[in-house]
């Protein structure tokens, strides 16, 4: 068989580069899931959402420090910060329901006690975290890592569990009635302070889970979740406030045009600017995002 | 423009401005306070209690109050005040907090190591040095006002502060313009006088007030280009580094010693600070293909790209060197970092008795939390080569004088090995090594060692001071 080498070596380029993105994409929405739960749908401004993640990265990070198997702290991560979202709402954010705006702060004061705990628990030093699987596998003629493999999947699983939890089971819809109308939600018989509690914690808890998964690639460190808060904030308000689905096409347009464009240009900072640039531009026709929630309410 | 601060040991007389006005107001508009010398001492304690008790949460309680009382409460518990001025004051201005407390606190940590140790053998002359440390918070604007405070409330002699070279650059004008000298302990680019053409970061007349000890490219480059090339038998480099004057700088020097070396560089590429999302950069890297990938990408940015390259393979497949990975970002990346090679004038493996003073007595006083490394060695030499000038030149007083005694040539033995001060340029002559990491140990083998190399020549112009 005679094929020249430049007529496969060009496919193999680009699906080397789509596997690549993917990964990038998934875990910018494995990270923006806790957040379109806590912000999307509860309306809460959580600037601790990228603490919580840091929290989990620093659990799986325990977890292989004290010599348990990795896997564990997929487990450990997302129900120590569920736990820590429990007790963030009922000692804080339950009282700032109705005040939106106040939440940003309160929120931002309560990332900044977490990373200040975290450095006097576990020091300043960065953190080494082990991914759960290591080694290679062949996807489409390109090696690619099975971590990394394992970080798609694992968004794919998150968004959609995450999405059947509010639509299909009773707890999910009941949150869902009390974030709509809490008074009638109440009349209803529904314990709206829990479902608060209970939505909350589950949103923490995904936060928790995502900092587990992605500290492998990452520097663990008490300033890790900065970076992630900013870029999950983005992938929820362009993606669309309130919906699943939105947050996975705002992380496949957010991450997708920026390894596009890193990919096309050589240069790294002017693709996060045209990033932002279009993300400018769906908010400036729609504001609400490119897939808004469909419900009532306001 | 410039504050004239007026010295007295019975009133003190400071000048007091408003921050947003202090570039139009005229001296004439300026308040002047007066207050009596006794009040002002008892201000210092207060603040200087303050600071105890910020570090206690973060280390032994016995330790930290057997080391840092003593030394905080020496002139409060004196005569109320009047033997204020005959000793010294030591600032001390690092990030605890914010982007680059990971490198901040083993600096701070490392300047009260070494004034805890001159004070235990009897302080300058018989009396202990005062140490005030402040916190700028990985904040150029905080890192203004604390040296203000610093110079105006505190009455230093001179301050050991600044990481990161937007921090120096915001700082540098508050030091030359109330003629207060600041010792800046850090691996930097240098650019002093028109050494590389017009980009000039050190000016003639900042050079006066300030003191560098860290290596400057000239003294981790020159000797290293041509041994990775002959002993790893690579040509073809790719420079990765982060979007800032370091890393380009370094480049742009890098870059001639690969030509004159005959190897050639085929990639280039910068991303921003806070960068951690690798892969497309590093499919760049694989589709080059070169034969060794020359980093100058920092802190949590680097840590990414080696963890993402090595479970790439592409650790593996090329040989990875640097000149910025301490022990701190190669334990940090793991594995990924085993065989990656790094010049620097020190490692905390190195076999001395002076080193073992320094490793040693840090871990005993600070644990395990934090990582002394490079340019935490040089903030703790720094303060011992400061003594030292001092002691040397005898009969010093105040900034000015300090400032003077250190413009000689003070030779000492450091944890790296000989050092000197160069007067001529502010530098100092250091050590130059080789290492390569090994993850199993968590350090790095010292694979060569290229003596002591003068600061002068590439990036920073020999004699500007003269």
């Amino acid at each position: 068989m005679l094929i020249d080498p430049s007529v496969i070596a060009i496919p193999l380029q680009v699906s080397q580069r789509v596997l690549i993105a993917l990964t990038s994409i998934s875990g910018l929405i494995l990270v923006a899931a806790g957040l379109s739960i806590i912000f999307g749908l509860m309306g809460v401004i959580n600037l601790s959402h990228g603490a919580l993640m840091m929290v989990g990265a620093y659990m799986a990070f325990t977890v292989q420090d004290a010599g348990l198997p990795a896997w564990l702290g997929l487990v450990i991560a997302p129900i120590a910060v569920g736990l820590l979202g429990i007790l963030i709402e009922s000692s804080i954010i339950k009282r700032l329901y109705d005040r939106p705006l106040d939440t940003l702060l309160a929120t931002w004061g309560i990332a900044i006690i977490l990373r200040e705990g975290i450095d006097l628990v576990y020091g300043t030093d960065s953190k080494s975290v082990d991914a759960l699987i290591g080694g290679e596998i062949s996807l489409v003629g390109v090696t690619y890592p099975v971590y990394w493999l394992f970080i798609v999947l694992a968004a794919v699983t998150v968004l959609a569990f995450s999405a059947g939890v509010f639509k299909y089971t009773d707890i999910g819809i009941m949150a869902i009635a009390v974030i709509e109308d809490r008074q009638m939600a109440a009349a209803s018989g529904i314990n709206t302070e829990w479902s608060d509690r209970l939505t909350f914690a589950f949103g923490s808890a995904l936060a928790g889970l995502s900092g587990a998964i992605m500290a492998p690639l990452l520097s663990v460190n008490s300033n890790m979740g900065i970076n992630w808060l900013v870029n999950s904030f983005l992938v929820v308000i362009v993606g669309g406030v309130g919906s699943f689905v939105g947050t996975g096409v705002g992380g496949i347009l957010v991450g997708g045009l920026d390894n596009l464009f890193r990919t096309l240009s050589d240069f790294t900072s002017l693709a996060q600017a045209v990033v932002l640039l279009v993300a400018f531009v769906v908010i400036r026709f729609r504001p609400n995002g490119l897939i808004p929630a469909q419900k009532g309410g306001e | 423009m410039r504050h004239v601060l007026a010295r007295d040991h019975v009133h003190t007389v400071r000048v007091i401005f408003d921050q947003s006005e202090s570039d139009i107001i005229s001296p004439f508009g300026m308040e002047v306070v007066t207050r009596d010398n006794k009040n002002q001492r008892s201000a210092d304690c207060d603040k200087s209690i303050g600071t105890l008790k910020n570090t206690f949460t973060r280390r032994n309680f016995v330790q930290a109050a057997g080391a840092s009382a003593t030394l905080s409460m020496a002139g409060c518990l004196g005569n109320g005040g009047d033997d204020g001025g005959s000793g010294f004051t030591f600032g001390s201005l690092f990030a605890t907090s914010g982007d680059v407390e990971v490198i901040g606190s083993p600096m701070m940590n490392s300047v009260e190591l070494a004034v805890n140790q001159i004070n235990d053998n009897g302080g300058i002359n018989g009396e202990e040095i005062e140490l005030v440390q402040r916190d700028n918070g990985s904040d150029p604007a905080t890192g203004v006002e604390e040296s203000r405070s610093l110079i105006n409330d505190e009455n230093v002699d001179i301050v050991f502060g600044a990481y990161t070279s937007a921090m120096r650059d915001a700082i540098t004008e508050t030091y030359v313009s109330n003629e207060v000298p600041l010792f800046y302990p850090t691996l930097y680019e240098g650019s002093v006088c028109e050494a590389i053409g017009d980009d000039i970061v050190v000016p003639r007349e900042n050079l006066e007030w300030l003191f560098f000890n860290g290596a400057v490219p000239k003294q981790q480059i020159s000797p290293y280009v041509p041994w990775l090339m002959d002993n790893l038998d690579v040509e073809s480099f790719y420079l990765i580094g982060n979007d800032y004057i370091w890393p380009r700088t370094t480049n742009t020097i890098l870059k001639d010693f690969i030509d004159d070396n005959d190897g050639e560089v085929i990639g280039e590429n910068y991303v921003p600070l806070g960068f951690t999302d690798w892969g497309s950069e590093l499919q760049d890297i694989r589709d080059e293909d070169p034969d060794i990938v020359y980093f100058t990408t920092v802190g949590d940015t680097q840590v990414s790209m080696i963890r993402q390259a090595a479970e790439l393979g592409l650790t593996d497949e090329m040989e990875w060197a640097g000149n910025i990975m301490s022990e701190q970002e190669a334990r940090a990346a793991g594995d990924g970092a085993d065989g990656m090679y790094c010049s620097a004038p020190y490692f905390i493996n190195i076999d001395s008795e002076e080193n073992e003073g320094y490793i040693g007595s840090y871990r005993d006083e600070y644990g395990e939390d934090t990582t002394p490394n490079f340019v935490s060695e040089a903030a703790y030499w720094a303060v011992l080569m400061t003594v030292q000038a001092i002691e040397e030149a005898g009969d010093v007083s105040g900034p000015t004088d300090v400032r003077d005694a250190l413009e000689s040539e003070i030779t000492l033995q450091a944890p790296q090995g000989e050092v000197r001060m160069d007067p001529g340029t502010h530098h100092c002559a250091l050590q130059s090594r080789v290492g390569e990491y090994d993850a199993e140990s968590a350090q790095f083998d010292i694979r060569e060692e290229f003596g002591q190399i003068e600061p002068a020549g590439i990036s920073v112009k020999a004699n500007c001071l003269e």
